[in-house]
């Protein structure tokens, strides 16, 4: 039975790429070696079944460096990210962590198709009545299919539904966010 | 009787009494069984409250119509409120009317530093150590009791009835009105049964010889001073090793319900008072006394600032609890961090089981992923060369969703089902007809399926990339399958699902296999615009995989 748990969309995010990808050879610039992306990520639809009808419950800004060996890649993200929940307290704040892992991602249909999974540490930015500033976790960022599309040199990426979940503070009862996020980034190759 | 009924009280009455649990899908209906049995007085509970008046509130009076209880088949509204308002109660000092699968309220309720946090829990306070942080603990829990019996002895009169939040399956936290002074009641109850669940009692059960810690262990910092962990064994209502105390809890619930009705009634609280005070010497009634002491010998050495006679007269971790038969059962089954990430002292940092773990997960995800690439990879063929591709296509979909990441929720919202598409295709564009069964599981009251929803919608896509990618949007309806605590089965209202990219595989002439990675899908079967109800409404990121035959 499929299901959007975690894992089964890990082994899916790797799974994706190669029946898809066997067909059709990258081109420039969807094949670069070497590439930078500047990313922003934000999430819609996370609070549409709440009280709040705010669109922005998580907001990110991240960078994402990779080497591809054809269709395969590897990298490092550092992602600072912006979340609201519950506090200590009760009242609803926002909460803030960085994020610096490796990521892995494939490519299919020529490049235009890319799926990718990243994981590494998160730190807690501010602190709150029950976590102290510094604590650090970890998160994961699945991005089972995201669309690529090529605009001179620039190379736009759109994720259109990813799942992140970020656990900044491990200890005790962890703090644990979860978010469903739409991802917009400009890779820059050569 | 309803399936998802509000507090699981016909599967929690029709079994043997438990502990000190609430229930859910992972834990027992310990607080609820026993309050359950102990509220013999509650006849006079509800008459005490003579004037109350059920509100004319739809979403009362459909929990009114739901809940059963033991020996209640005839009772009255009234007294069904009351009861529910008393279970309400019970189970707010463990959710506040959150899901118990709320990590974020958890961590708020249970991992509270403030003493009086832990104090509702008959739990030390994290700077209560030692010996004297066992008695601060035991007064502490003492002072918590008589708190919320004094609160709600003021409020008897005249019938107070206010909002209080629960948490309904499927329908996440709402507030539901309660009696007042009978929540209030419930909240003393959960502290008094939760004494015998988180405090070590002497053979007889007649004092407490050392209480629990919670808050320090489940931080992974429990110093040799902060008393044992929490233990899961001695929550455990079923087990035959603890029954004495589970006993003992019952009597006293019954005993303290007696002893409220009798202060508020009767303007008379003698019995209060003996209650919450040892038992003299020669009392022969045992359970109208003494429901919460600190071992007294101790009591008095402690106060006596004399060394020989504390070490002499107390019971610690190092005298095996002066041979309390519930030691051996505390130290069973201790609370530790959730995931195994502690702050002990002297320890590896606390990131190292995570980065692990992530690396098993890693290596788990390359193992399986590369599997069920494997399998796709040999299922491809290559894309068919028809001039022109098949207009008709016919799906049939299985679908899975497991997390939901709304603000103050439960982080768990599973759910599956299945379905059938049919298209008609035009150009690159796709129109056709979706139709799915979507199964709810309940897991705040204990585990359960629900029939969930029949979907059925008109859905448009358009297929990119040589039709290996596709974009679609769903509308249509949404209707109740089963009666849910709040709405009749038959309920009609909206169904939308985006699927923002799908990927086709190729693996005959007219066969593919499609998956959809995530979905946004906005189930909303009752639909109530004034608000008296709550209405129904999910919103799932399912999974979905199928195969799609085209034809024509």
């Amino acid at each position: 039975m499929p299901t959007s748990s975690p894992t089964a969309l890990v082994a899916l995010t790797v799974a994706i790429g190669l029946p898809l990808g066997a067909r059709a050879e990258l081109e420039p610039p969807y094949a670069a070696a070497w590439s930078v992306a500047p990313d922003f990520a934000f999430s819609p639809y996370s609070e549409s079944n709440g009280d709040d009808p705010g669109l922005m419950r998580g907001l990110a800004l991240g960078l994402h460096g990779t080497h591809r060996w054809a269709r395969w890649g590897l990298g490092l993200a550092l992602e600072g990210t912006l979340w609201r929940s519950v506090d200590g307290a009760g009242e609803e704040d926002w909460f803030g962590a960085l994020h610096a892992g490796v990521e892995g991602e494939v490519l299919s249909a020529g490049g235009r198709i890319r799926s990718r999974l990243g994981g590494g540490l998160a730190v807690l930015l501010e602190g709150t009545a029950l976590d102290e500033a510094g604590e650090v976790g970890f998160y994961i960022d699945l991005r089972p299919a995201g669309v690529r599309w090529a605009l001179g040199d620039v190379v736009i990426g759109l994720d259109p539904l990813t799942l992140f979940a970020t656990v900044p503070d491990a200890g005790g009862i962890p703090l644990v966010d979860v978010q469903y996020r739409v991802c917009v980034s400009a890779e820059f190759g050569r | 009787m309803r399936p998802a009924l509000a507090f699981a009280l016909t599967a929690l009455f029709g079994t043997p009494a438990g502990a000190y649990s609430l229930q859910t899908a992972v834990s027992e209906s310990c607080h609820e069984r026993i309050t359950a049995r102990s509220l013999g007085p509650l006849s006079a509970l509800v008459d005490i409250d003579a004037h109350i008046e059920i509100p004319d509130d739809p979403l009362l009076r459909r929990l009114l119509a739901t809940l059963q209880f033991p020996g209640t088949a005839e009772a009255d509204d009234a007294t069904r409120f009351v009861m529910m308002s008393i279970i309400v109660g019970v189970r707010s000092p463990d959710t506040e009317g959150h899901s118990t699968f709320d990590l974020g309220a958890l961590r708020r309720l249970h991992a509270d530093p403030a003493p009086r946090g832990q104090y509702a829990h008959a739990l030390r306070g994290p700077d209560d150590d030692g010996l004297p942080g066992d008695l601060a603990a035991v007064d502490g829990t003492l002072a918590a009791i008589v708190e919320e019996v004094r609160l709600g002895a003021e409020l008897s009169a005249g019938g107070v009835i206010v909002r209080k939040p629960a948490y309904l399956d499927h329908y996440g936290r709402v507030e539901v009105p309660v009696v007042l002074f009978a929540w209030h009641v419930g909240r003393a109850i959960h502290a008094l049964q939760d004494a015998h669940a988180h405090m070590i009692w002497d053979a007889d059960v007649e004092h407490v010889v050392g209480v629990l810690n919670y808050v320090d262990a489940v931080e992974g910092r429990l110093g040799p001073d902060d008393g044992l962990a929490h233990s899961n064994a001695l929550d455990d209502c079923d087990r035959d090793d603890v029954a004495p105390m589970v006993e003992a809890a019952t009597r006293r619930t019954t005993a303290l319900v007696g002893a409220i009705v009798q202060a508020v009634q009767a303007r008379d609280d003698t019995a209060l008072r003996r209650g919450l005070a040892p038992c003299a010497d020669d009392a022969t009634e045992r359970d109208a006394c003494g429901w919460l002491v600190y071992n007294p010998p101790c009591r008095a050495a402690l106060g006596g600032d004399d060394p020989a006679a504390v070490e002499a007269l107390c019971c610690t971790d190092a005298n095996d609890f002066c041979g309390s038969p519930f030691a051996g059962i505390a130290r069973e089954e201790p609370v530790g961090p959730y995931l195994g990430c502690g702050a002990a002292p002297g320890g590896a940092p606390a990131g190292w089981p995570v980065a692990l773990g992530l690396a098993a997960l890693f290596a788990l995800a390359r193992r399986r992923g590369l599997a069920l690439a494997v399998g796709l990879a040999a299922l491809a063929a290559p894309r068919p060369a028809a001039a022109e591709p098949p207009r008709l296509a016919v799906a049939i979909e299985g679908h899975g969703a497991a997390l939901d990441d709304r603000v103050d929720s439960a982080i768990l919202a599973p759910a599956f089902g299945y379905g059938v598409r049919a298209a008609w295709r035009v150009g690159r564009w796709r129109f056709g007809l979706h139709v799915d069964r979507d199964h709810w599981l309940s897991v705040e009251y204990g585990a359960r399926v629900d029939a969930g929803v029949l979907d059925v919608a008109l859905f448009g896509e358009a297929l990119f990339f040589d039709d290996y990618v596709r974009v679609g949007l769903a509308l249509g309806t949404s209707t109740l399958m089963f009666d849910s605590d709040l709405h009749d089965r038959g309920e009609t209202g909206v169904f939308s699902e985006l699927r923002p990219l799908g990927l086709r595989f190729p693996i005959h002439d007219a066969l593919w296999v499609v998956l959809d990675p995530l979905t946004a899908a906005v189930v909303m079967p009752a639909i109530e615009p004034d608000d008296r109800l709550p209405s129904l409404r999910k919103v799932q990121r399912r999974t979905v995989l199928g195969i799609e035959g085209c034809f024509l």
